[in-house]
C-alpha cells in the first residue's frame, strides 16, 4: 500500500502548528526578567522563533495551494510501519536504559539486526560482544560509570 | 595570627595520625565535581584526590556532573549510601544564591556535612584607568553624574552581578549589567573599553592589575586588600557600604556520613597540604588553598546568605 | 626574542615530547572519530596522567588530542555521515555524498591534506601574530560578536538545499534549542518542565548525534535492502586524491584557513562556526560544474582547512585572555594552569621558554598528524567494507554508549533518540538537517549579544551600525547573502543544461 503527499503542504502545516504550541508554553516556561531590558526579554526569542516558523509554514502553505508549487512524496506503508515500530523499539529503549545499560543496551542491538533482516548469527554474536566491550572500555579505561 | 596558624597545624598534624591510624575505608572514593573538568575548582579536586590516593590506598575518582547549581551532582550523592567515601565539591552559591533565585533546585546546608574548604576569594570592583581616568570610588562616582554605568558580570543568579547590583543600589547609582558566563570575559570587556566597570575575584584579576591595564578599587571584605604590590583596596565597608562576600568552594559529604571518617580524611587532606608535592601542585595551579574545617566554612556560608537575601528581597525580587 | 626561541627549541627537541606528542594525536583522531567520544573526554581522562610528564611534552601531548579530535571528527561525518565532533558538521554536507559516489579514500585524504593546510596556517599564526591579533580581538564587544553571529547566520541561505523557507525553519529548531536551559542574560529557565537535568540546556553534540546518525539508523531499519549494494558504490580505481586536485583546491584551503584562523582568534568562538562560514565562502566562488552538496571535493577542504585553522588560533584568546572557543578547549585552558602555565595578558612574558616551546611543537604537531593520518585513514576507510546490516546495529550502540559520555548524563541518550525520531519525520517532509547545527551554534551568541549591546547602548539600536567592525560585518553579511544568490542562480543554470529531469523523489 502507498500514501501520497504533499511536501510543501504538510511541512507548512506542522510548521504553523508547531509555531503556535510554541506560543502556547512560553508563558508557562519562562519567567519575567529580572532587570531592565530594552524591549528584549528572556521570552522575545523564542517569540520570534514561533512567529517565524508561523510565517514560514503559511509561505508553504500559499506556495503549495495558491502555486502549485509542491512535489508529491510517497510513502510505503510497510516500510513506514517498519521504521514506526523501530522507533517504538527507542523509546522503549530510552525508558529502559537507566536501568541496567548492559542488557537493555545489549537488546537494542539484537533488535536492530533482527529488523534490517540479518540471519548471520555470527552477527548478533558481534554485536553483543561490542557492547560487553563498550561497557568494559567505559567503566574500567574511560571511568564513565554506565547506568 | 601566624603563630596561631602554626600551632593548629601542628595540633592538626598529630591529630591526623592517631585518625589515620583507625580508619581505612572499604570501598573507592569518589568525589563529584559540578564544575567542569578543567575549571579551576576541578583541578583543585584532582589534587586533594591524589593526596587522598595516597593516604588511604583507594582509587579516588573525579566525577564531573555539571548542571543545575550542583543539584545533579547533588542528585547523584543522594542516590548512593551515606559513606565518607562519597564526597562532592560545593561552592557558596548552591546555599546562597540558588535557593533565592532557582528555590526548585536550591540545596539544604543542613543536610551536608563539610570535609574541607578548598579555597576563598575576594571579589572586587575593577575599573580601567587608561579609558575612563576613574582611579577610585569617588572617581567612579563623579564619573557616574553624567555618563551611564554599564558592569561586567554574570547573570542575575550569579555573585558578582548581586555584588554589583547591592554595591550600586546602595550607593543611589544607576547601573545595568552587560553579562557574560565568566569572569575573564567581563574583565576581556573592561579592558577593551565595552564596559565601566567589573565585579570579579582577586586571582582572575590578577595579571591585568600586573600589567597595569586594570585597577581595583573596591574590595568585598572585611578588610583591604593589598595583595597586589603597591596597592591597597578599600573595602565597600569602609565606604559605607555594608557588602562582605566572600566566595568559597569547599568538600562536603552527606550528613549521614559517619563524622569520625569525615574527620580522618579531613585530616588527611590536612597532612597532604603539608608535603612538597601538594605545594608544588597547587603553586603550579595558581591555587592558594584556604582548607578550613567545617565550623568556619559553615559559618561562611550562613554570613554570606544574609547579605545574598538582602540584595535579592530588595532589588530583584518585585 | 631570539634567545627565548633557542631555548624553547632546546627544550622541545627531546625523544620524549616527539613520543608524547604522536600518542596525543593518535588519541586525538580516535576519539574524535568515535560518535559521541570527543577530545574533551579524552583530555580529561588522561590529564591525571599528564602530571607524571614534563610541562612540555604533557601540554604537547593534551594540545595533540586537541588537533587530533578535530581531524577525527571528520573522518566520521565522511564515513557514516555523523560528525564526530560539533566542528565536523560542515564536512559531511559533501563528505559523505563523496563517500556514498565510492570516493570515501580520497574525501578523507581531502579532509587530511586540508586539516593540515589549516593546521599549519593557524599554528604559524599563533606563534607569529598572537599579540597582534589579541589587539585585534580587544576590539570585539557585544555588537561585534551579535554581528559575527548574524554573519554566520546568514550561512543557513547556502545549507538549506532546494527550499530557504525550510532551511529557514530548521534553523529556527536550532536556535529555539539553544534556548533550553538557564538563560545567559536573565539567569531565569527557559523550556526545562521542571526537570533539573535541562537546566544546563540541552547537548549540542547530542542532538547531533540524534539528528544523523539515528535518524539514518531508523532509515536503514525501514529500508534494509538498500544498504546491501546500491547505497554505496564500490570505491574503485580513481578513488585517489590527484596531485591536480590538491593544486585546484589548495587556494579555496588557504583562504579557508585564514577564515577559521581569523574566527577561532576572536574570543569564544569555535571551529563550528569557521567551517559554515567558510563553506559559504567556497560555494559563493563555486565555478560551474563544481556541484556543492553533491560530493564536491572543495566542499570537503574549505570546512576542514577552516575548523583545523581554527583550532590552533583558539589558543590565542586562550592563553593571552583566559577565554576559551569551546568545551575542549575550556578543558585545555585547566591543563595550561594545572601545568603552571598561569594564562592571561602576563603569559607570555611570565612564561617564554616554556610556552614557545609548545608553540613551535603545534606547528610540529600538524605534520606528524599528517603523517598519522595517512596510515590511520587507510584502516578507517575499511568501515565501508563492513556490511550495512551489521554497521547499523554496531553504530546504534556506540551512539548510546557515546552519548552517555557526552556529559555522563541519562539526558543526552534521551535527547539523542528524541531528535532522531524528530529528524526522521523531518526528512519525510523535506526540512534540512544542517540549518539546526547552525541555530544551535550561533542562536545563543546572537541572542545573549543583542540584548547586551542593548545595555550597553542604552537601548539605542544605532549601536550596531556607529562601531565600524560591526559595520563592516553587517555589510558583509547582506553583500554575500546577494553574491550568493547570484552565485546560486548561475550554478543552477548551468547545472541544468547538464541535467534535465527534475524529479523530486529522492532515494533514502
Amino acid at each position: 500500500m502507498k500514501l501520497h503527499y504533499r511536501s510543501n503542504l504538510l511541512a507548512g502545516i506542522v510548521s504553523v502548528l508547531g509555531g503556535i504550541a510554541c506560543l502556547l508554553i512560553i508563558p508557562a516556561q519562562i519567567g519575567k526578567d529580572y532587570a531592565v531590558t530594552y524591549g528584549i526579554t528572556s521570552k522575545t526569542i523564542p517569540q520570534a522563533v514561533a512567529i517565524l516558523w508561523i510565517v514560514c509554514g503559511l509561505v508553504l502553505i500559499v506556495q503549495s495551494l495558491v502555486f502549485h508549487k509542491d512535489t508529491v512524496k510517497t510513502l510505503e506503508v510497510g516500510k513506514e510501519l517498519k521504521a514506526l515500530l523501530y522507533m517504538a523499539v527507542l523509546v522503549v529503549y530510552m525508558l529502559t536504559f537507566r536501568h541496567g545499560f548492559l542488557i537493555s543496551t545489549i537488546l537494542l542491538g539484537l533488535i536492530t539486526l533482527a529488523l534490517t533482516g540479518c540471519k548471520k548469527p555470527l552477527y548478533y554474536g558481534i554485536v553483543a560482544l561490542t557492547v560487553v566491550l563498550l561497557w568494559l572500555a567505559f567503566t574500567y579505561v574511560l571511568h564513565v560509570r554506565l547506568p | 595570627m601566624k603563630k596561631a596558624v602554626a600551632i593548629l597545624l601542628t595540633l592538626a598534624l598529630l591529630m591526623s595520625a592517631a585518625a589515620l591510624a583507625d580508619y581505612a575505608p572499604a570501598k573507592d572514593m569518589n568525589i563529584r565535581v559540578p564544575f567542569a573538568a578543567g575549571g579551576a575548582v576541578d583541578t583543585q579536586a584532582r589534587i586533594i584526590a591524589q593526596g587522598l590516593q595516597e593516604a588511604f590506598g583507594k582509587t579516588v575518582f573525579i566525577n564531573n556532573l555539571t548542571g543545575a547549581n550542583g543539584a545533579i551532582a547533588a542528585a547523584d550523592l543522594a542516590s548512593v549510601a551515606p559513606d565518607a567515601t562519597e564526597m562532592m565539591a560545593g561552592g557558596i552559591a548552591m546555599f546562597t544564591l540558588t535557593p533565592l533565585f532557582n528555590p526548585s533546585v536550591g540545596l539544604k546546608l543542613e543536610d551536608y556535612q563539610i570535609v574541607t574548604g578548598i579555597n576563598s576569594e575576594d571579589q572586587m570592583l575593577y575599573v580601567n584607568p587608561g579609558l575612563t581616568g576613574i582611579r577610585d570610588w569617588d572617581g567612579l562616582v563623579e564619573y557616574a553624574k553624567d555618563h551611564r554605568i554599564v558592569f561586567g558580570s554574570n547573570t542575575p543568579g550569579g555573585a558578582t552581578h548581586l555584588l554589583a547590583t547591592v554595591l550600586f543600589g546602595e550607593a543611589g547609582i544607576q547601573a545595568e549589567a552587560v553579562t557574560s558566563d565568566g569572569s575573564a570575559k567581563d574583565l576581556l570587556a573592561l579592558a577593551g573599553g565595552n564596559v565601566v566597570c567589573a565585579v570579579a575575584s582577586t586571582s582572575v584579576g590578577a595579571q591585568y592589575v600586573e600589567e597595569g591595564t586594570l585597577l581595583p578599587i573596591v574590595v568585598m571584605s572585611e578588610e583591604p586588600y593589598t595583595g597586589f604590590e603597591g596597592i591597597e583596596v578599600p573595602t565597600a565597608q569602609s565606604l559605607g557600604y555594608d557588602i562582605v562576600f566572600k566566595t568559597c568552594n569547599f568538600i562536603m559529604t552527606s550528613k549521614d556520613a559517619d563524622p569520625a571518617e569525615v574527620e580522618a580524611i579531613y585530616q588527611a587532606i590536612l597532612a597532604y597540604s603539608e608535603t612538597d608535592a601538594f605545594k608544588t601542585a597547587a603553586a603550579n595551579a595558581n591555587w592558594v588553598p584556604v582548607l578550613a574545617d567545617g565550623a568556619t566554612v559553615k559559618a561562611n556560608i550562613e554570613a554570606a546568605r544574609a547579605l545574598c537575601e538582602y540584595g535579592f528581597n530588595t532589588y530583584y525580587a518585585q | 626574542m631570539s634567545e627565548v626561541i633557542l631555548s624553547a627549541l632546546a627544550q622541545l627537541a627531546t625523544l620524549e615530547n616527539l613520543l608524547f606528542t604522536n600518542i596525543g594525536i593518535f588519541i586525538g583522531i580516535i576519539f574524535g572519530a568515535i560518535p559521541g567520544l570527543n577530545g574533551n573526554l579524552a583530555i580529561t581522562i588522561l590529564l591525571p596522567f599528564t602530571f607524571q610528564l614534563g610541562t612540555v611534552p604533557a601540554l604537547l601531548m593534551l594540545t595533540g588530542i586537541f588537533f587530533g579530535a578535530n581531524f577525527g571528527g571528520s573522518i566520521s561525518a565522511i564515513l557514516i555521515n555523523t560528525p564526530g565532533t560539533n566542528a565536523a558538521a560542515a564536512t559531511l554536507i559533501d563528505g559523505y555524498p563523496m563517500c556514498q559516489k565510492g570516493k570515501p579514500q580520497k574525501a578523507l585524504d581531502t579532509a587530511l591534506v586540508a586539516s593540515t593546510v589549516g593546521g599549519l596556517i593557524s599554528a604559524l599564526c599563533l606563534l607569529f601574530f598572537t599579540p597582534q591579533i589579541s589587539k585585534i580581538a580587544i576590539k570585539f564587544g557585544a555588537p561585534e560578536y551579535f554581528a559575527l553571529a548574524l554573519f554566520g547566520l546568514s550561512v543557513i541561505a547556502s545549507v538549506s538545499g532546494k527550499s530557504l523557507i525550510k532551511g529557514l525553519i530548521s534553523g529556527g529548531l536550532g536556535i529555539l534549542l539553544s534556548t533550553v536551559g538557564i538563560d545567559s542574560i536573565s539567569g531565569l529557565t527557559r523550556f526545562t518542565f521542571g526537570n533539573i537535568r535541562l537546566y544546563n540546556g540541552v547537548k549540542m553534540l547530542a542532538v547531533l548525534l540524534g539528528v544523523y546518525a539515528i535518524a539514518q539508523m531508523i532509515v536503514r531499519v525501514a529500508n534494509p535492502e538498500n544498504g546491501k549494494a546500491s547505497e554505496m558504490q564500490a570505491s574503485g580505481e580513481n578513488d585517489r586524491l590527484t596531485g591536480a586536485e590538491v593544486k585546484q583546491s589548495l587556494w579555496t584551503m588557504i583562504k579557508s584557513a585564514l577564515i577559521g584562523a581569523f574566527i577561532g582568534a576572536v574570543p569564544g568562538t569555535g571551529g563550528a562556526i569557521a567551517s559554515f562560514i567558510a563553506y559559504n565562502e567556497a560555494k559563493r566562488c563555486a565555478k560551474p560544474g563544481e556541484k556543492f552538496g553533491e560530493g564536491e571535493l572543495k566542499g570537503v577542504a574549505a570546512p576542514e582547512a577552516a575548523n583545523n585553522g581554527a583550532t590552533a588560533a583558539t589558543l590565542i584568546p586562550l592563553l593571552t585572555m583566559g577565554i576559551p572557543g569551546d568545551v575542549v578547549a575550556a578543558t585545555l585552558l585547566g591543563a595550561f594552569t594545572m601545568h603552571g602555565l598561569v594564562v592571561g595578558p602576563k603569559l607570555f612574558s611570565n612564561s617564554g621558554p616554556v610556552l614557545y616551546a609548545i608553540l613551535i611543537g603545534c606547528v610540529i604537531s600538524q605534520l606528524f598528524m599528517f603523517f598519522q593520518g595517512k596510515y590511520l585513514l587507510k584502516l578507517f576507510v575499511k568501515i565501508t567494507h563492513i556490511p550495512q546490516q551489521l554497521l547499523t546495529a554496531m553504530l546504534v550502540v556506540i551512539c548510546c554508549a557515546g552519548a552517555f559520555a557526552i556529559g555522563k548524563s541519562e539526558m543526552d541518550i534521551t535527547v539523542m533518540l528524541i531528535f532522531g525520531i524528530v529528524a526522521y519525520l523531518m526528512q519525510k517532509l523535506d526540512f534540512p538537517p544542517v540549518p539546526i547545527v547552525l541555530g544551535m551554534v550561533l542562536g545563543p551568541i546572537a541572542e545573549s549579544n543583542l540584548r547586551n549591546s542593548l545595555v550597553m547602548s542604552g537601548g539605542s539600536w544605532a549601536i550596531f551600525v556607529q562601531r565600524p567592525i560591526c559595520l563592516a560585518f553587517i555589510l558583509l553579511t547582506f553583500v554575500l547573502i546577494w553574491l550568493l544568490k547570484k552565485g546560486d542562480a548561475r550554478q543552477r543554470a548551468a547545472t541544468q543544461k547538464f541535467m534535465k529531469d527534475e524529479s523530486e523523489e529522492t532515494p533514502e
